[in-house]
């Protein structure tokens, strides 16, 4: 087919381009000639934004790094304790459980999320009146304060007198405890942090689904293709830059998520929902373990690192550029 | 026939979505019309003969509504600004220019999207505690006076101007502000209004940091003041404390319904190329 | 023209928050009084009793603070963990309160780090007509020294408490006043749901009540000296036997604590006869029954081997570092709060029990008393009450027996595996 020759070119050239843009932007080639100003201007546009994350946020973790080698509860001195903290965490099995709860969470939310709203993206991606109607209310959960619908979701939930039971004993299901039960308050939780952000990817998918020329479609019409191959030969492949941009923050998102875990299960039941973000909250401001609960810190920042790494190694060679 | 068929079963899919997505709200705005007995009531009560619009009135003056309010308006308007003012040169420099230790600086904005607020609050408390801005607006917009998710998406978007129309302004002589204001700007519009509002949603709605850097009702936002409605009535208030949150939630509401346009058109363009 | 716009939208902006930040480095609370030396202090406080605490402090301000020039502001910081957590950060960056509420577990971290200001000299130097230590009920003491350091004052004290709505214990044919025992317990609960359908009592599992339940059967979760768990045995077994049983047979709704809000609900649609809480929200409690039409009366603990209940609540204490006037200024508060009057006003605002004996004989206190003999119990419970255990590492053991329980009781999982497990975390934790 014409259509893919096109596009093998396009690779070819598109890889060329992405090697010189890859060369430019990490070996610190000079621009050639400036002036002196036109030397400091960078710099000084990025002070600013810069000095915001060096002291704040920089610091601060450099700060816990630091903290993660002693043993402290924030009121006694500090005592050097070298790898100790390090050492307790792996070798508790208790975090082992937090370790599995935090990828289980991850690998519940990121693909539902993404395969949800992909697919509501392409049941949407019409420019109708009820389609952006139904784009907007969608988008509702991601304006209100996680804070507020918690509460509301807790309601819902209730294993008693719940929305959600009441609703499901219509069709003979019996009672399920959303939040009280361990094998269902993780995926209770999954729900709502999906119901929130599939609004927003939803918006974005649409928006990119929208930028895809017409004249692609229509070549595969004209060759008779079917939806399933023009869906992966065309839309996919199209919408790769998205997905692996959508892919990647979510990841990165599902590995901070706190404040809904913090009010609605509380870590419970029975430690089911027990993330390391949670746990290493808990450690540091409840028990007072707080060198515990830094090194536990940057055990996850490790970790997220690690995670981008393995994103970047991966999944970028799949990803088609313009 | 088929036609029919499909017509339906979208028309069915439709209002599933809907309801899914809008059901929570509505009970939300349910409950805060309804007294403490219909609260708990089961089987729930789906309509109200009586809506009691007096409990907004009680959430109102239950705690320093206006107070927190104006807190969360400052917060919020001056965050937006600085943010505005350290993403897009921050944006423009990583998208244009080429300098020493640009790939090292902007692996470092990268980083601290890595970076959880519960593993660093407490050295930030710290910090603005030995700086005496605890309980000043400072406190609450410092720490969130930039963005590198918004450093990211602006500089997607400022390499998609072409090269052209910028190397025209520099053999124009015309400075950097400039052609950062005339040019990069207004052919990013549509991602500076997505990034404003994601801003204002997220500053707006933020209740972790607004928590753990506030000890005194100075400058306490919307977010953390409602949550004390829940002591309302020795805690048995529930209705009130939904009255709160619709409250809160209306001026995002207001703002998202004017902005709906802008929004849509926002996206539209947008995409992550 | 919009970069114009922009550009001058960025400038008003910058100058607003220059102006906002700065003219308003927060709010002004505290105003001065008649100019010059009134020494300004802050009291940091915890949960939903803003009504009384910002009246005591009111009142202060206006009699003893005015006569010597001393003004206090008081901050409400929302839970208990919240105000341990702050006052841990803003000790780390020189900016705590000068005085502070302390959960009467926390006051053992805290004392022991060297935050607070021992008080034995202030209390040494007071007559008894000014401060009498002895004054106090010897069960809220316990909790107010570290290592024989007096750390903190009695402020905002509880017990836990057997509530009642006797409406419904009637009309099923129970005698609220016969209810005295685990059995008589038992019984009522059978007949509340034989009769009316409902529960007998509803229950969140929580550590608190369990180690009410477990000291009414002759044992507790820590051993005395506060180095060993004593959970793997059969006063647990005795405990968690029971509550299955009732749940069992349907006449109690027992349920983990995440899911405490069932409990209100219960209370308010009549649907449960009896429940356990703290003494500080009798207040509330009766207001309720107001509301919903049932008469409220409140009872011991139930009996087992033995009469027995926790305390709970807070002290007042002073942070450490202050040079003598300020010490002087808080301890003038400290005596202030925990006086006679304030502590009947404490009472009879929130529940929590009058701290002082001779508010026995206080006049408003014998009237309120009267009136409302629930306000009665809790203080008859301080003299078979125990005090938190002041180890460290019993904090995060709370967590661990409250989820250990409900794993039990309401999960049904395996009993010895659990208990086992979880007394091995407790000696861990407690010799940390």
């Amino acid at each position: 087919m014409a259509i893919f020759e096109k596009k093998a070119e396009k690779n070819h050239s598109l890889a060329h381009t992405a090697e010189s843009i890859k060369e430019k932007f990490f070996s610190g080639k000079k621009a050639g000639a400036s002036t002196l100003l036109r030397k400091i201007t960078p710099y000084a546009m990025v002070r600013p934004a810069l000095s915001i994350f060096m002291v704040f946020m920089i610091f601060s973790a450099i700060y816990m790094l630091y903290i993660s080698f002693f043993d402290w509860n924030m009121i006694k001195d500090m005592k050097f304790v070298g790898l100790d903290n390090y050492i307790k965490m792996f070798t508790d099995p208790d975090f082992l459980l937090v370790m599995s709860n935090t990828f289980q969470y991850m690998f519940m939310m990121v693909p539902m999320s993404m395969i949800l709203s992909l697919a509501i993206a392409m049941y949407l991606r019409k420019n109708t009146f009820i389609n952006r109607l139904l784009q907007n209310v969608m988008f509702l959960p991601t304006i209100v304060s996680l804070v507020s619908i918690s509460f509301v979701w807790i309601w819902i939930m209730d294993s008693d007198k719940g929305l959600l039971n009441y609703l499901l004993s219509f069709f003979g299901v019996e009672a399920i405890n959303w939040l009280g039960d361990p094998q269902f308050a993780m995926f209770s939780v999954v729900l709502v942090n999906v119901w929130k952000s599939l609004g927003y990817y939803v918006l974005i998918f649409v928006a990119a689904l929208q930028g895809i020329p017409s004249y692609l479609y229509e070549a595969a019409a004209l060759d008779k293709a079917k939806p399933m191959t023009v869906f992966f030969k065309i839309t996919l492949p199209m919408l790769s830059p998205t997905l692996f941009f959508l892919t990647l923050t979510s990841t990165i998102g599902s590995f901070k998520t706190f404040e809904s875990i913090s009010l609605m299960t509380n870590g419970g039941p029975m430690e089911s929902t027990n993330t390391l973000v949670f746990e290493l909250y808990r450690q540091g401001f409840v028990f007072y373990n707080t060198g515990y609960a830094a090194a536990m810190g940057v055990f996850l920042m490790a970790l997220i690192g690690l995670m981008t790494f393995l994103y970047f190694k991966v999944l970028q060679k799949k990803v088609h550029y313009q | 026939m088929a036609n029919i068929l499909r017509k339906s079963s979208r028309g069915v899919i439709n209002i599933i979505l809907f309801l899914i997505f809008f059901i929570p709200f509505y009970w939300m705005a349910l409950t805060s019309i309804k007294s403490i007995g219909q609260v708990m009531q089961f089987p729930p009560a789906f309509f109200v003969s009586k809506p009691r619009f007096e409990n907004f009135i009680t959430a109102f003056e239950s705690i320093e509504f206006l107070h927190y309010l104006k807190n969360s308006v400052v917060v919020t308007v001056c965050v937006m600004a600085a943010q505005l003012l350290t993403v897009v040169p921050a944006a423009y420099a990583f998208a244009r220019f080429d300098f020493k230790g640009k790939g090292a600086m902007f692996g470092m904005v990268l980083a601290t999207t890595m970076i959880p607020a519960q593993m660093i609050f407490l050295p930030v408390f710290v910090i603005l505690s030995k700086a005496h801005l605890i309980n000043t607006y400072w406190s609450l917009i410092l720490p969130q006076a930039t963005s590198a998710f918004g450093i990211f998406m602006l500089r997607q978007s400022f390499m998609q101007v072409p090269k052209e129309l910028i190397e025209a302004a520099r053999l124009d002589k015309a400075g950097e502000m400039k052609i950062m204001f005339k040019i990069m700007l207004p052919m990013s519009k549509s991602t500076v209004s997505t990034l404003a509002l994601l801003n204002f949603i997220g500053t707006w709605n933020d209740y972790f940091w607004a928590k753990v850097l506030t000890t005194t009702d100075a400058v306490k936002t919307l977010p953390v003041g409602i949550t004390s409605l829940s002591n309302v009535d020795g805690g048995i208030a529930q209705h009130i404390v939904m009255a709160g949150n619709v409250l809160m939630l209306l001026p995002i509401l207001i703002a998202f319904v004017l902005a709906q346009k802008q929004i849509l058109k926002a996206f539209s363009y947008t995409g992550v190329k | 023209m919009k970069h114009l716009a922009k550009r001058i939208l960025c400038a008003v902006l910058a100058c607003a928050m220059m102006f906002t930040a700065t003219a308003c480095g927060g709010d002004d609370s505290s105003s001065a009084q008649g100019g010059g030396e009134t020494i300004e202090l802050t009291f940091w406080y915890a949960n939903s009793v803003d009504d009384y605490v910002q009246g005591a402090v009111e009142r202060f301000n206006s009699t003893v603070g005015a006569e010597k020039g001393i003004h206090v502001t008081a901050e409400n910081q929302g839970a208990y963990t919240d105000v341990d957590q702050k006052l841990q950060a803003s000790y780390l960056a020189g900016t705590a309160p000068d005085m502070t509420v302390l959960e009467i577990a926390s006051v053992g971290l805290f004392g022991d780090g060297g935050m607070l200001q021992s008080l034995d000299e202030l209390a040494a130097g007071e007559s008894d007509e000014t401060f009498d230590l002895n004054d106090f009920h010897e069960g809220l003491l316990y909790n107010c020294y570290v290592n024989d350091t007096l750390y903190s004052v009695p402020f905002l004290r509880s017990t836990s408490l057997l509530y009642l709505n006797t409406t419904m214990l009637e009309e099923a044919g129970v005698d609220p006043a016969s209810i005295t025992t685990w059995d008589s317990f038992a019984e009522a609960c059978e007949k509340v749901h034989r009769e009316t359908g409902k529960y007998g009592v509803s229950y969140p599992i929580n550590y608190w009540y369990t180690e009410a339940f477990m000291l009414t059967n002759g044992g507790f979760p820590i051993s005395d000296d506060g180095k060993v768990c004593t959970v793997d045995n059969e006063v647990s077994r005795a405990v968690n036997s029971y509550w299955m049983d009732l749940m069992d047979k349907g006449r109690a709704h027992v349920y983990a604590y995440a899911e405490a809000d069932k409990m209100t609900s219960d209370i308010i649609n009549q649907d449960t006869a009896m429940w356990f809480s703290s003494t500080g929200g009798l207040t509330s409690y009766i207001e309720v029954a107001q509301e919903n039409g049932f008469e409220l009366q409140t009872a011991f603990i139930p009996r087992g081997t033995q009469q027995g209940t926790t305390t709970g609540g807070c002290n007042i204490a002073m942070v450490a570092g202050m040079d003598e006037e300020r010490q002087a200024a808080c301890w003038e508060f400290m005596k202030f709060m925990s006086s006679v009057d304030e502590t009947v006003e404490a009472c009879i605002s929130t529940g929590y029990v009058a701290t002082r004996k001779s508010a026995l004989e206080n006049e408003k206190m014998k009237q309120w008393n009267e009136q409302y003999p629930q306000y009665e119990v809790a203080l008859n419970q301080l003299s078979v009450a125990k005090g938190r255990p002041n180890n460290p590492g019993y904090t995060e053991f709370q967590v661990e027996i409250t989820n250990a329980i409900a794993e039990i009781t309401v999960n049904r999982a395996d009993e010895d595996a659990t208990l086992a497990a979880l007394e091995r975390k407790g000696n861990e934790l407690f010799n940390e």
